[in-house]
């Protein structure tokens, strides 16, 4: 199989789903000439319309991050055909579609959160259950990240480099935009020539530590990073990420495009490849906890419903913008699964030249990824060749560009992720307040609220398993992704008086698929997590059959309320 | 006259190319102050509920000051008294920061 | 102007008398004096034997007399605000303004906020005298009065950085996005906004009135004081009160000498103190001489 006509494909694929489906969406919908929250309640502060594509730009920065990347690469062990039909399919039919409908679910109900949603439609502990959910993805997602950064410092020290050369960046580009207020393109340039600066300075100058050096090294910078002022480090990088993102989908995009190389890797392995804690691992329900962002992401409810539904200036902009952004982002993963089939063979095992058999191939992937420097390791390295091959940039630093693109917007992800959590705490307790005011209190200080979610995310992370701790977080936002899509189905089916079939059935579907696979984790998973690092399975053992039991008060909840007619 | 034509359509196409570039690049420029946006209306809220929090129910009783401040607060007042009417529904607003 | 006169002391010492045995040996004296209560239980009427009036009363020659209406204060500043209002605010009407600004003015803080813009008023007015007479009210209110200058001062400084902070962000994000991107006629420039030029007019007032209050030079602070050791008590609460915002005390006047006995004075026994018989009958010559006695020093 061709990398180039994979692409081709993909973008063949999204192409008629986006016309054909997006057309009975937006029918079932009876998106029309209705005006938006953004132009009915325009008040120049949070409802204010913006033309489409600035907000599909700011709405697909907002979803792209590191997840579409580090997924797919763990994937790869069944084979690349699996990957791509659940990046495609999973996508079209239900990530996608859960994308699309949150984001109309909350333009039709005046901007309001997929959360307040759930809580008006369904139950109102719906919506206290989403925050649960939330604040579980945040712990593991510090876990997950922390350790796949971990990782990728410890194993290839001159990003390290580049990482800390590109914070030093970001904080003098902040001085230079927003203290002395140099012109915006001037800055923007000196900004660019930064960050390549600090990829060839990282090149030259590796910064080695060990992997729990990183580990608390990461602790600090979350907490201290998430209580610095925005305008020093937070804004300025996010600013840079922009840049880094076009750059990389550009020069990605192109080199596989134009590369018509062979993919080295098998398509297909087999169903029970040794993914997850290096147990043989069921593709079926397991694959939506590996692949989560590239193809269906719980967290993409809140970016919907939170400012772009406010700022939506027709009704037709959302295919756009929610369904669209979706599948631009499957697009980023099926790069990412080009790129390490075709390229990514003499990376994994450099000894051979061609595939021994595809039984093995599953069986050494996940060890030789963790050779490698883990997930971000294979495809800065699977990157750098594709690139080399097509635009012949020099491999060392192409190599580093890709790994600071995850890196970056990993680090971005973990320090918002600890002011996110601060609210959420307060949000979880106000309900407790008058019972347990003293530890209410306690809790949702200030200091207090940022330490317990990089305290337990780096706990997790300590052990370095990001083979156990990705599927966590994966599986928790895929949570959040069921009571989003449940909420799109209720919105369908009570408001808009819909049959909804092609709601409902990706939902039920996802919720058995989810509740499964997490299931499966704790029976299977988890005692394997038990026999190296125990305290940590403990605590893992514990969130899982949380979420287990809220999930099923869940569905329990939403059909009761099905008969109850708005 | 099919020279024309194609020339025509040659113009559009780079205007319309144009247009979208020029779109990105506004695009960036909202990347990068978004959340100083998001910051300085609180900073306004702040503002306006220390000064004259009891028009939200605050028990902040105006002082002599806060009213000779009152004509001229008018954007602070009106971000205090948006921003309070979403108190229920605070999460998903600083989701798009995540990046997740 | 050569001297302000304060009067302090506790409820019923005899302030409002001492004060006006002041005024009448200022007078007598060629000097151009006014003399004012702000307490609201206006006494000088009652002193002087006269029915009341409003406004300055020329009650001597070179002496004018007024009891300072804080009501008035307080409603010209509420309608100055309120036209204000009625002219600035284009984007929402805030109904029943009049109401709201009744409510108001019953708030606590608002009345001794009056009073301390009151004061400041006064002084304003007759920088063209020789001295003023001030007779404060009891002690609670007194304090409330001299120490909110400084209070006010801090709050503003405060507001004053935070709405700094304001403009330099929407500076800074209008420097990319554009002039107009927070809205029509938003400002950004520190040199044109009004909510600081308001801040600097009213910090103005305040600077200047504590510049005043602890120039020992310009504003002399009598403490009024019986023989008592209740009013001994206060009078050493006051003297503390004060000196934390740096008003310091400048005579002590032991009224009503002889009449009790005196209780410990240890704690004034640096300060220059007169002391000043009970004053039997109420009229302007007995309260002349009582001047004599302690009133030659401090003109000096």
């Amino acid at each position: 199989m061709n990398s180039t006509i994979i692409i081709i494909l993909c973008i063949g694929v999204y192409l008629i789903f986006y016309r054909l489906y997006g057309r009975y969406l937006k029918r079932q919908l009876g998106v029309g000439k209705r005006d938006t929250p953004a132009v009915r309640l325009h008040d120049g502060v949070d409802f204010v319309p913006a033309n489409r594509y600035v907000l599909f730009g700011h709405h697909f920065a907002s979803i792209a991050g590191a997840a579409p990347i580090v997924g797919p690469v763990i994937a790869l062990a069944w084979g690349w055909l699996p990957a791509l039909l659940w990046i495609w399919f999973g996508s079209v039919f239900i990530g996608a579609v859960h994308d699309y409908l949150s984001l109309m679910s909350s333009v039709r109900h005046d901007g309001h959160s997929v959360q307040w949603i759930a809580g008006k439609l369904i139950k109102k502990r719906t919506g206290y259950i989403f925050s649960i959910f939330v604040f579980f993805v945040l712990i593991l997602l510090v876990a997950a990240f922390s350790a796949i950064l971990g990782k990728i410092f410890e194993t290839q020290p001159a990003v390290a480099t580049t990482y800390f050369l590109t914070i030093i960046a970001a904080i003098i580009l902040g001085i230079l935009l927003y203290r002395i207020r140099i012109p915006f393109a001037l800055a923007t340039l000196i900004g660019i020539f930064m960050l390549i600066l600090a990829i060839v300075l990282g090149k030259f100058f590796p910064f080695k530590a060990s992997y729990q050096s990183w580990m608390i090294i990461i602790f600090i910078y979350i907490i201290v990073a998430a209580s610095i002022p925005v305008n020093i480090l937070l804004q300025p990088r996010d600013y840079l990420n922009a840049w880094l993102l076009v750059a990389g989908l550009i020069l990605g995009g192109l080199a596989v495009i134009f590369s018509f190389t062979k993919f080295g890797l098998p398509a297909f392995t087999t169903f029970n490849a040794k993914v997850i804690a290096g147990e043989p691992t069921p593709f079926w329900p397991a694959i939506p906890l590996i692949i989560a962002c590239g193809s269906l992401s719980g967290f993409h409810s809140l970016v919907a419903s939170g400012t772009t539904s406010k700022q939506l200036s027709k009704e037709s902009d959302g295919l756009f913008i929610g369904y669209g952004g979706m599948l631009t982002e499957g697009f980023l993963s099926t790069l990412v699964v080009v790129v390490i089939a075709a390229y990514g063979l003499p990376v994994l095992f450099p000894q051979m030249t061609e595939l021994s058999g595809n039984l093995a191939f599953s069986h050494n992937y996940t060890d030789a990824i963790k050779a490698v420097g883990g997930p971000v390791g294979v495809f800065s390295k699977a990157y750098a060749e594709a690139v080399h091959r097509v635009f012949v940039l020099p491999k060392d630093f192409m190599m580093i560009l890709a790994a600071m693109w995850v890196a970056s917007f990993a680090m971005t992800t973990l320090d918002t992720t600890n002011r996110l959590a601060r609210y959420t705490l307060t949000e979880l307790f106000e309900p407790l307040r008058d019972t347990l005011g003293n530890f209410s209190r306690f809790i949702t200080n200030r200091w207090v609220a940022s330490v317990i979610p990089a305290t337990f995310g780096i706990f997790l992370a300590w052990t370095g398993a990001w083979n156990i701790l990705w599927p966590a977080f994966g599986g928790a936002n895929q949570m959040l992704a069921s009571i989003a899509l449940l909420t799109a189905t209720a919105f369908l089916m009570r408001v808009q008086k819909q049959k909804g079939l092609n709601a409902s059935i990706p939902a039920l579907f996802l919720w058995i698929t989810v509740s499964s696979a997490m299931i499966w984790y704790t029976l299977v998973a988890v005692p394997g997590f038990m026999k190296t690092s125990p305290r940590q399975a403990y605590v893992m053992a514990t969130i899982m059959i949380v979420m287990l039991f809220l999930n099923v008060l869940l569905i329990y909840d939403f059909f009761k309320q099905k008969d109850v007619v708005k | 006259m099919i020279f024309l034509n194609k020339k025509m359509w040659l113009n559009r196409f780079w205007k319309a190319f144009c247009l979208r570039l020029k779109w990105l690049g506004e695009g960036f420029k909202r990347q990068s102050t978004e959340v100083l946006e998001k910051e300085l209306e609180e900073m306004e809220n702040g503002f306006a509920l220390l000064t004259l929090g009891s028009l939200v129910g605050l028990p902040i009783l105006p002082s002599y000051t806060s009213l000779s401040l009152l004509p001229y607060l008018e954007r602070e007042i009106l971000v205090m008294l948006i921003k309070s009417e979403r108190l229920d529904d605070k999460l998903a607003e600083w989701a798009d920061l995540a990046d997740i | 102007m050569k001297n302000i006169f304060f009067f302090l002391g506790k409820g019923g010492v005899g302030k409002t008398t001492l004060s006006a045995s002041l005024a009448y040996y200022l007078s007598k004296n060629k000097q151009k004096t006014y003399w004012a209560s702000i307490d609201p239980a206006h006494n000088i009427c009652d002193v002087i034997g006269c029915p009341p009036f409003s406004g300055a009363k020329e009650i001597e020659c070179d002496l004018l007399a007024e009891e300072i209406n804080v009501e008035h204060y307080l409603k010209q500043f509420l309608k100055e605000i309120t036209a204000q209002m009625k002219t600035i605010y284009s984007y929402f009407q805030i109904i029943n303004l009049d109401e709201m600004f009744e409510v108001i003015k019953n708030a606590p803080g608002m009345e001794e906020s009056a009073m301390m813009h009151a004061l400041k008023d006064i002084i304003d007015r007759h920088r063209d005298m020789d001295y003023l007479i001030i007779d404060t009210p009891p002690t609670g209110l007194m304090l409330k009065i001299f120490t909110l200058p400084f209070i006010t001062n801090i709050w503003l400084e405060r507001i004053k950085v935070w709405r700094h902070k304001i403009l330099d962000k929407r500076t800074t994000i209008t420097a990319i996005r554009g002039k107009d991107y927070l809205g029509k006629g938003i400002i950004t420039d520190a040199s044109k906004d009004k909510v600081l030029k308001e801040i600097g007019v009213q910090k103005a007032t305040v600077d200047s009135l504590i510049k005043i209050l602890t120039d020992t030079k310009k504003s002399c602070f009598i403490l009024v004081l019986n023989p008592d050791r209740l009013s001994l008590m206060e009078g050493i609460r006051i003297k503390k009160a004060l000196s934390v915002v740096n008003i310091h005390i400048g005579l002590l006047l032991m009224n009503k000498f002889g009449l009790t006995p005196l209780a410990n004075t240890e704690e004034f026994n640096h300060m220059p103190m007169k002391k000043v018989p009970f004053l039997k009958v109420l009229d302007k010559e007995k309260l002349y001489q009582l001047a004599d006695s302690w009133a030659e020093d401090i003109i000096k």
